[in-house]
């Protein structure tokens, strides 16, 4: 039993244990001693887990305050020391952090798309988009390197609601687009296989972003008209 | 000198029940901790039932004010147990004790000039 209590009594912070585990232990001895039936043993061991429960945390709590305070007294002494130790740490976690961005941006998390590894994206690219669509979709198929393509075109648009107009980063892409990258939306669809043709391509997919700022995150927002550069959607 | 410590005697107050009545029952005379527990109990007639982690950690925070100190003097070494400590009262310690039944005598005192107060059994 004593060895048990023991066991606990290390869970104090080292300097409460060294001075009074001795003493707590004796003093458990004693009342155990004391404590003559079952019943007794039985309330003393509720009584003294209650009792670590409270004052262990309650020692620990204590322990940290007064290493913060000796802390403080000793940088406060040497003021110069501590704010260029402070500076010096302030740069470090911050390029730390900096550097762990980009690293874990560009090598560590991959694209949120299937098959990220197998993604390319070319900023020339031998047969455009605009020599025509049926040209670009071919050209996959001529090469043995790439298994599809889809046209990723990024521009600024004037975006018209019902009540109000702004300027906004919009890509215009091919209908494969989105099947190619292996993106499903939260609801709604994405483009059917003809809709980047002339006249059937007035559709638009907006993020999540754009839905809560321009739709107030509404669920009834499919269908709903928009204007880009004054051509009305869909 | 007298004003600075007399304000340093007030800082400590209102002092926590259990810490006054370590203090009163050590301004009798050195005790260990377990002795410490059970003259608290027999003064309060069971009601103050410190237990080991309350009363050490009491012990604890009254060492570091300098309320209390740990004593050399140990007794004979057949009655002695050396995991056992000695603490004893300092003349801080006594002043804050004596300061603290000022504080409840007059709280008392306006207790019973507001309520008036039944006749102890």
């Amino acid at each position: 039993m004593a060895r048990l209590y023991r066991l606990l009594l290390k869970l104090y912070p080292a300097r409460f244990r060294e001075e009074f585990g001795a003493p707590l232990e004796r003093q458990f001895a004693d009342e155990y001693r004391d404590a003559e039936t079952a019943a007794g043993r039985a309330r003393l061991w509720l009584r003294s887990l209650a009792d670590l429960a409270v004052t262990i945390p309650a020692e620990l709590l204590r322990e940290i305050g007064q290493d913060l305070r000796y802390a403080v007294r000793v940088y406060r002494r040497r003021s110069l020391t501590t704010i260029l130790a402070l500076s010096a740490l302030a740069l470090a976690i911050g390029a730390t952090t900096g550097v762990f961005s980009v690293v874990n941006a560009l090598l560590i998390r991959s694209l949120p798309f299937r098959q990220p590894e197998r993604l390319v994206q070319i900023l020339n690219p031998p047969v455009s988009p605009l020599q025509g669509r049926s040209e670009f979709m071919r050209w996959p198929a001529s090469g043995a390197y790439l298994s599809d393509a889809a046209g990723y075109f990024p521009t600024q648009v004037n975006l018209g609601l019902a009540n109000q107009a702004e300027r906004v980063e919009i890509a215009e892409v091919s209908a494969n687009f989105f099947a190619l990258l292996g993106c499903h939306p939260a609801f709604g669809r994405t483009f059917a296989p003809e809709e980047d043709l002339p006249g059937h391509d007035g559709v638009a997919v907006i993020g999540h972003a754009f839905w809560q700022q321009f739709f107030g995150a509404d669920p009834r927002v499919l269908g709903a008209t928009i204007y880009l550069n004054g051509t009305r959607l869909p | 000198m007298a004003r600075i410590k007399e304000e340093s005697v007030q800082s400590f107050l209102p002092l926590p029940l259990p810490g006054f009545h370590m203090l009163l029952a050590l301004s009798e005379g050195e005790r260990h901790g377990y002795a410490l527990k059970r003259e608290i109990l027999r003064r309060t007639n069971g009601k103050l039932n410190l237990a080991a982690g309350a009363l050490y950690g009491a012990i604890s925070r009254m060492l570091d004010r300098g309320l209390i100190e740990e004593s050399e003097e140990r007794p004979d070494l057949h009655l002695d147990d050396e995991r056992r400590r000695y603490y004893r009262i300092t003349p801080l310690g006594r002043r804050v004790a004596q300061a603290e039944a000022v504080r409840l005598q007059q709280l008392v005192r306006l207790a019973e000039s507001s309520l008036g107060l039944p006749e102890l059994a």
